[in-house]
């Protein structure tokens, strides 16, 4: 059986999405709250109308022509993903710029065409750029190095 | 004459040097990202929105307003001269304009375009300039019942407008929605959707979402393909001044395309890319010689410039005077609004007017600015496309991690910054359009609040959104719009319209 996967995957997640917050609002909000529409109501439409086009978008895949999905960067994806994490994590304990140039670092070695050399060159500049404009700038009270770093 | 005394005032607020040198800054960043492909004003303008917490409400409204109509601008450019448009709503742009070029009249496309987006854009501001009062007057008057059924009437419009499938944008809409509902329920104080995260009590951070539904996501899915920018062949400019028959030729669909551009431009759903296409189609359908069109007609490319200039000026009216943002772009500019305290509506001609008259003055200025940015810099802006998108990326990536830091300083928002864009890079893959779910997001609360309020005044009677009569007919009027879509005729021509639309 053909199947489209565009259609099978948008309507999976609709679906999930709906029935995730009918589960969730189902649970814990009142319909009602002294005779008023409660805070339950509103949301409880939303969802179960998103779970009808999660259903109704499977059921169309079903007889749609198939698709084709790009493939994924599976050097990229992670990199960015990694980036974010990293900048997440450090920014708090290291300090801004071990968070930056680390974050940048990953980012910049994302694409395919990417190479050790640019990627580094991209990286300083960039951190200059953003501690200048954030924190001496601005003068975001952030540390630019952090105190797991510092010496007693 | 009132509207004097306010074109005065907007304009001393707007050439005041910071306001002045707001509105070249935003001008500027628009031409360079409306060059560039894979950057679009909205992500751009969610990247700045932290900065502009630093700035006066005025001055951060007139950059961020420079970006959306100075995209406009630069799209075009690279769009006539490689047959590479910048943004979305110059696509149309590219066809005839390409085609100029490779005729060596790449000159005289490139001043009509920006001729053409003059005029348009003083039209516009002088649209918004006559609308705003009277439109603010009438929101004014609006009960809950009237706001719910006009909110309503913005989301169908904006779903059957918006192109791609029509299915995938009402659910996107109502995904965008519930996301919006997360957080603190505004009438009982109870938490709703946090999944046991405090974090999330006060909602979700409309940055985080922006930036990752737009942002990230959209580099995930520049990953995926080949960075391909090597071989563009790029047409010679020759002369920039066109000839008085050229002018001729130019100025009816210079005027069409300014009226129809900001006239789509008002409508939910709408902006400069529904503009631009539609403007097209009906000068083909006008002209004697319509076979000329993708042939390198200068209508072709005079109508669809004005009317996406005038549509992204024309879009800001629903957003400033109603407080309900048409497009994924001005729900950005409402959350810039609220950033400063501000809530967008039909308060702030009256509380603002420095800020008001001067966001619409500063567009005719930012306008004339692009005029001069744009002709005689047009080789240097070419240049711009020989930046690798190696470097690009990067930049990308840790201005939005780091933008969405400052906004709180939580870690939290990082992690909700991931969640959206690996969803929203999941809903693209998927051909789901993410900009629905950037307007759902933001008018969930407010839909419901009116819903619940209206209901609360009636007690609980339903037929509240009926018996208001301006209710009962804005209600009329969406449900024709659905029935008129249902229609097998009207789907047909909606699909070959937004055919070529795809990006």
């Amino acid at each position: 059986m053909h199947i489209n996967v565009k259609d099978v995957g948008s309507g999976a997640m609709f679906l999930v999405i709906g029935l995730a917050f009918t589960w969730n609002g189902w649970r814990n909000l009142p319909l009602t709250t002294d005779g008023a529409i409660g805070p339950g109501s509103f949301p409880l439409g939303l969802s179960l109308l998103l779970t009808g086009f999660g259903v109704g978008l499977i059921i169309k895949a079903m007889r749609t022509e198939p698709a084709t999905l790009t493939p994924i960067s599976w050097r990229g994806l992670p990199l960015i993903v990694l980036s974010v994490l990293v900048f997440a994590v450090s920014i708090e304990t290291l300090g801004a710029l071990p968070a930056l140039l680390a974050s940048t670092f990953l980012a910049a070695m994302a694409p395919r065409e990417a190479n050790w050399k640019t990627a580094t060159i991209v990286t300083v500049a960039l951190t200059a750029f953003c501690l200048g404009v954030f924190i001496y700038a601005l003068g975001l009270p952030y540390p630019v190095i952090g105190p797991l770093l510092r010496l007693p | 004459m009132e509207i004097l005394d306010h074109l005065i005032l907007g304009f001393g607020t707007a050439l005041s040097p910071e306001n002045l040198f707001y509105c070249f800054v935003g001008v500027l960043l628009g031409t360079f990202i409306g060059v560039l492909p894979g950057l679009g004003p909205t992500a751009t303008i969610a990247m700045l929105l932290p900065i502009t917490y630093y700035l006066s409400p005025t001055a951060s409204m007139i950059m961020l307003a420079g970006i959306y109509y100075g995209s406009q601008y630069g799209g075009s450019t690279t769009a006539i001269l490689m047959n590479l448009p910048g943004e979305v709503s110059s696509s149309v742009t590219a066809i005839d304009g390409y085609q100029l070029a490779r005729n060596g009249q790449a000159g005289k496309a490139l001043a009509i375009a920006a001729i053409g987006s003059f005029i348009a854009g003083t039209f516009a501001t002088f649209v918004i300039a006559l609308a705003a009062m009277p439109l603010s007057d009438i929101a004014l008057s609006f009960g809950s019942a009237e706001y719910f059924s006009l909110i309503l009437l913005g989301i169908v419009i904006s779903t059957t407008l918006a192109h791609g499938s029509m299915v995938r944008g009402m659910a996107m809409i109502i995904t965008g929605m519930l996301f919006g509902l997360v957080g603190t329920d505004p009438e009982t104080g109870m938490f709703r959707f946090t999944f046991g995260m405090i974090q999330l009590s006060d909602g979700v951070e409309t940055v985080a979402v922006a930036l990752g539904i737009f942002g990230l996501s959209e580099i995930l899915r520049n990953l995926e393909q080949n960075a391909s920018t090597g071989n563009v062949t790029t047409a010679k400019i020759t002369s920039l001044m066109p000839s008085r028959e050229d002018l001729k030729q130019a100025a009816g669909p210079i005027i069409r395309g300014s009226v129809l551009g900001s006239v789509m431009g008002v409508l939910p759903g709408g902006g400069s890319i529904l503009s631009a296409f539609s403007s097209y189609a009906l000068e083909k359908k006008l002209s004697r010689h319509p076979e000329r069109f993708g042939h390198g007609a200068l209508e072709g490319v005079a109508a669809p410039e004005s009317a996406n200039n005038a549509g992204a000026q024309t879009s800001f009216i629903p957003m400033l005077t109603l407080g309900i943002p048409p497009n994924a772009l001005m729900a950005l500019m409402a959350g810039a609004l609220m950033i400063q305290g501000i809530t967008p509506g039909p308060n702030v001609v009256y509380q603002q007017p420095e800020l008001f008259w001067g966001l619409i003055a500063s567009m005719w200025i930012g306008n004339a600015m692009l005029v001069i940015l744009n002709l005689p810099l047009v080789g240097l802006w070419v240049s711009l496309l020989k930046i690798p998108y190696s470097i690009m990326l990067p930049a990308i990536v840790v201005f939005s991690t780091l933008g969405v830091y400052t906004v709180n300083n939580s870690t939290f928002d990082l992690y909700t910054l991931l969640f959206f864009g690996l969803a929203g890079y999941l809903f693209r893959r998927f051909d789901c359009e993410v900009a629905p779910f950037l307007v759902g997001f933001v008018l969930s609360g407010l839909l419901e609040t009116h819903f619940r309020r209206a209901l609360s005044f009636s007690s609980g009677n339903l037929d509240t959104f009926i018996t208001h009569p301006i209710s009962a007919g804005i209600l009329a009027v969406a449900a024709l719009v659905i029935l008129l879509v249902a229609m097998p005729s009207v789907r047909k021509t909606r699909e070959v319209a937004f055919a070529d639309s795809d990006d």
